[in-house]
């Protein structure tokens, strides 16, 4: 009873504190984009959860969602006919075998795998932490590893169809904070990594990311369950496997290796893909992970010998900068220090001037980013809900406003009224869009096995009056779209390789969820591997997510943005029809920081080299 | 929306009661406007006095106000800018030399630092007001002009230190530059560059399809705001827009970034250190950041992300500045 009444009080008092509208930008977007509300304003403190009964509702008809044939995986470049270079392509680096075998997997070309384990490690004394750094070496997985699996897994998955492949692998890989760096090399070396977010580490730079400052929420840093000011960690290390048993048991493995050369574990997370037919998927229910950039780069000099495949016709012009329909081509420097990395200023060129500022040892590594992000699912789809009802919407259909996809990750841009699971389902459909343009059908090679892209084209929506200006994708990723930085070349300078799972039972699409279900932790390990932090990872988060008016004035991005300042409180300017807008208040984080590091993932010689010996 | 018979000041100001300066202003962005809706690639931006347009929606166009030109320079071939060197670009756009007309302060934004004997930065004022707006000031009524300096910058500003030797209002005078600052000096901050910038690229020559193919003519810039306007503009257009710059017509500071500045104790700073001193908010044409004097530590005392606040420009990168425009169809058409 006594908590009952706990609860109560606090709802009221959030209720209270979120319909105090902030003056300054309240003012500030009324005047500058002179829209008039046609509905009122509208504010909704999501902290409690819902009913389960009416949360089920909502969630249920995730269940139905199936998964379709043309995934990821299926298409083999190698299957198709007489590969060939890129006619006027940009003269690409070449990564030999060797540099392959140098590079850790999950940088490029990423793990991908269903089932992951983190690590987190203090180290004891530095002897035992480089006896611990010998011992893993042979287990790191390469580019080259990964590479060949995937290769052979798709020849394998071509001669079985949809059967299943009965191929696994396990990876391996590690990346150390600045204190692990100096302690292992030195604290000269720790202080030559110019990155000035790793130079202070994630637990520093958190109110900077807007992330909770109160000293009883969960999401302040001093609670974090790992990462925090006392808890910070000096290396991860992330088991990847295919195989549950394998999973666990080099997991185990490297925990007593750990044990036994004084090392600490702070913390470990596992990370699960969602069950079923919601692989893939996020646990709001929605398809995650569509939007990586290519890379540019080739993997021998044999023509058309790409790291990221290339499927656009020869004839078609944007062959020069797509990989396939709508995945922009991004040179490798912004991935791995030193290497050609993307101009600011021109499209489809490299920086002349290649990044500089490290230790030369850590050539060809990465800065890998971790956030552990709690999702408070019952909330999110609460205000979904309440939303949906007011504007006489379907929840599904609101919440995709928010997201800019449907839950199979069918862009609204092209499907603008209603799910439409095929084209989720289609990669060579599902990201190919623009946001100020019509866009034009793209010219495909023949691609053995494909009937076409025969969804209707993307139009026009500068005025984001389909894909609202602070939906999520249209935040993190604007495509063609002008920034507050200028140019949309700049646009490709801010891309990251994101490499996230989910943690937690999921309970979208479930028929029956119990409150304590409802109730318990789940959320996405955030992973993502760039070379600066400052302008690539918390760019993103910090200015254009967390921003109401950045890259356009329109709201925040309702999904993973945060408004540090008191109150928390984040706003949307929902389109309506007619081009008029009503503004509503999100009283609350949906997505909430629990644990993270700054890392950095060098290279194999660079472990033995720089950081082993 | 009917003509516009009278265009307004910049965020409504009042500096002065002498009618006649409002009447002056108006003809300023007038005459701006026709200039370049008539040029020579007289096309889709219209001048609001003469074109009757219906209004489908208003943008403010936003841009970052920390000078893009010190991160990445530009040039044939591209020199090396300090894209992997915050804190030397900071410093760079900090120290720039606004006596000259060429400064590296060119997103229509500009600031200058007060620091204390000990070097600490005391306060940062960050201003959008044009050059313009103080010249047809100080021509209708110098003593309103004198009295915003004063009210703004130093009590200890004379109307002789505002004028060069022929007696016109002078833009580089020491309370703008050296000793303090009211407006831009930066030349190309201008009005009429701003009204060129939207005007330039409304009928483009060759024509574009989407931005990424509009980029080898667009390329050639170094700023944030000109592919800002310059795209957004003929994105606009080429999608049969009419475009101009809504009344009143002026640069603004939209929004600034509050998160991440730290007390010396580690809590969040409040975010009312920031200050609208002249505009409104939305229409903010001065702003300034300043630890209140209650308190027993100044701006350089506190962090910003984690690092110190050594710099001027580690604030004024935490700026949104914006133009306010609108687009339509052609009444008729």
């Amino acid at each position: 009873m006594a908590k009952k009444k706990k609860k109560k009080a606090l709802k009221k008092k959030t209720a209270k504190k979120t319909s105090k509208k902030s003056p300054r930008k309240k003012s500030s977007t009324k005047k500058s984009t002179g829209k008039k509300s046609r509905l009122r304003e509208m504010s909704f403190a999501a902290s409690s959860i819902p009913k389960v009964s009416s949360l089920v509702k909502t969630l249920a008809p995730f269940s139905d969602y199936e998964t379709r044939a043309l995934e990821g995986i299926d298409i083999s470049p190698e299957s198709m006919p007489a590969p060939k270079d890129v006619p006027g392509g940009e003269n690409e680096p070449v990564y030999s075998d060797k540099d392959q075998a140098d590079i850790q997997g999950n940088i490029i070309p990423g793990f991908n795998k269903g089932m992951q384990e983190f690590l987190f490690f203090r180290f004891g004394k530095r002897g035992g932490a480089r006896k611990f750094l010998r011992w893993i070496l042979p287990y790191i997985s390469t580019m080259e590893e990964v590479l060949k699996f995937r290769q052979l897994f798709r020849e394998r998955r071509l001669k079985l169809g949809r059967g299943k492949a009965f191929l696994s692998s396990t990876n391996v890989n590690v990346a150390f904070s600045r204190n692990g760096i100096a302690l292992l090399a030195g604290r000269k070396e720790a202080a030559a990594f110019g990155d000035a977010s790793f130079q202070v580490g994630l637990a520093e730079r958190s109110t900077y990311l807007g992330d909770p400052t109160a000293r009883n929420s969960k999401g302040s840093a001093a609670n974090w369950d790992v990462g925090g000011p006392d808890n910070e960690a000096d290396m991860i290390v992330i088991v990847a496997s295919d195989c549950h048993e394998h999973l666990e048991e080099l997991t185990a493995l490297t925990r007593k290796q750990a044990e036994c050369n004084g090392m600490e574990l702070l913390f470990r997370q596992s990370g699960r893909t969602l069950p079923g037919q919601l692989r893939g998927h996020e646990h709001f229910g929605f398809k995650d992970g569509i939007s990586q950039p290519g890379i540019r780069g080739k993997l021998s000099d044999a023509p058309g010998d790409y790291i990221t495949p290339r499927f656009m016709a020869d004839d078609d012009h944007r062959r020069l900068y797509f990989a396939k329909p709508g995945q922009l081509l991004v040179w490798p420097g912004q991935f791995l220090l030193g290497e050609p990395r993307q101009s600011l200023d021109q499209f489809i060129k490299e920086d002349p001037h290649r990044q500089e500022n490290f230790p030369d040892w850590a050539k060809r590594g990465s800065y890998l980013v971790v956030r552990r992000l709690n999702q408070d699912v019952p909330a999110f789809w609460e205000f979904a809900g309440k939303c949906a009802k007011q504007l006489g919407l379907d929840p599904t259909d609101f919440a995709s406003r928010l997201v800019g996809r449907w839950p199979s990750g069918a862009p609204l841009l092209r499907s603008p009224d209603s799910e439409n699971e095929s084209l989720g389902a289609d990669e060579f459909a599902n990201n190919h869009f623009l946001f100020d343009d019509d866009t034009e059908a793209a010219g495909l090679k023949e691609i053995p096995g494909y009937p076409g892209d025969n969804f209707p084209q993307a139009k026009a929506d500068f005025l984001a009056s389909v894909c609202p200006h602070f939906a999520h994708i249209r935040k993190v990723n604007p495509r063609d779209s002008v920034t507050d930085l200028g140019k949309p070349d700049d646009n490709l300078a801010r891309m990251i390789l994101r490499r996230g799972i989910p943690f937690g039972e999921a309970i979208v699409g479930k028929k029956k969820v119990t409150r304590k279900e409802a109730e318990e932790e789940r959320g996405l390990m955030f992973l993502c591997y760039c070379t600066s932090i400052e302008d690539q990872f918390e760019f993103l988060q910090r200015r254009w997510s967390n921003s109401a008016t950045q890259p356009n004035l329109g709201g925040h991005d309702p999904i993973i943005g945060q408004n540090g300042g008191p109150g928390r409180e984040r706003f949307i300017d929902f389109p309506l029809p007619g081009g008029e807008s009503t503004r509503i208040s999100i009283g609350d984080d949906f997505v909430m920081p629990t644990g993270g590091g700054y890392f950095f993932a060098p290279t194999i010689s660079a472990i033995r080299d720089a950081l082993a010996k | 929306m009917a003509l516009t018979t009278k265009f307004e000041t910049p965020a409504f100001l009042r500096d002065t009661d002498v009618a006649e300066f409002y009447d002056n202003w108006s003809n300023v962005i007038k005459d701006e406007i026709d200039a370049e809706t008539t040029g020579q690639n007289g096309g889709a931006f219209y001048n609001p006095a003469l074109t009757e347009v219906t209004v489908q929606a208003k943008k403010t166009l936003i841009w970052t106000g920390f000078p893009r030109r010190v991160i990445s320079p530009g040039g044939t071939p591209p020199a090396r800018g300090l894209r992997d060197d915050k804190p030397a670009a900071y410093k760079q756009a900090d120290e720039t030399d606004r006596r000259s007309a060429g400064h590296d302060q060119d997103e229509y934004f500009e600031w200058y630092v007060h620091r204390n004997s000990a070097g600490k930065i005391t306060r940062v004022t960050f201003v959008t007001e044009l050059r313009a707006y103080y010249k047809t000031l100080f021509d209708a009524d110098p003593d309103a002009v004198l009295s915003i300096y004063r009210k703004h910058v130093s009590p200890d500003v004379e109307l002789a230190d505002l004028v060069n030797g022929s007696g016109a209002y002078d833009f580089f005078n020491r309370w703008n530059t050296t000793d303090g600052i009211l407006h831009y000096t930066r030349s190309i901050n201008s009005l009429e560059a701003a009204v060129g910038l939207a005007e330039q690229l409304d009928n483009p020559d060759p024509p574009t399809n989407n931005n990424f193919d509009a980029d080898p003519p667009f390329g050639a810039t170094t700023t944030a705001v000109d592919p800002r306007v310059d795209y957004d503009v003929h994105m606009l257009v080429r999608n049969g827009k009419y475009v101009t710059f809504a009344d009143p017509v002026g640069i603004y500071i939209v929004d600034w970034n509050n998160t991440g500045i730290t007390l010396p104790d580690g809590k969040p700073a409040p975010a009312s250190w920031w200050k609208i001193k002249r505009g409104v908010s939305g229409m903010a044409l001065r702003v300034e950041y300043q630890v209140p004097q209650s308190r027993d530590y100044v701006v350089g005392d506190l962090k910003l992300g984690g690092h110190p606040i050594r710099w001027g420009g580690q604030l004024a990168e935490q700026v949104t500045v914006g133009i306010p425009a609108v687009a339509g169809v052609k009444k008729g058409s």
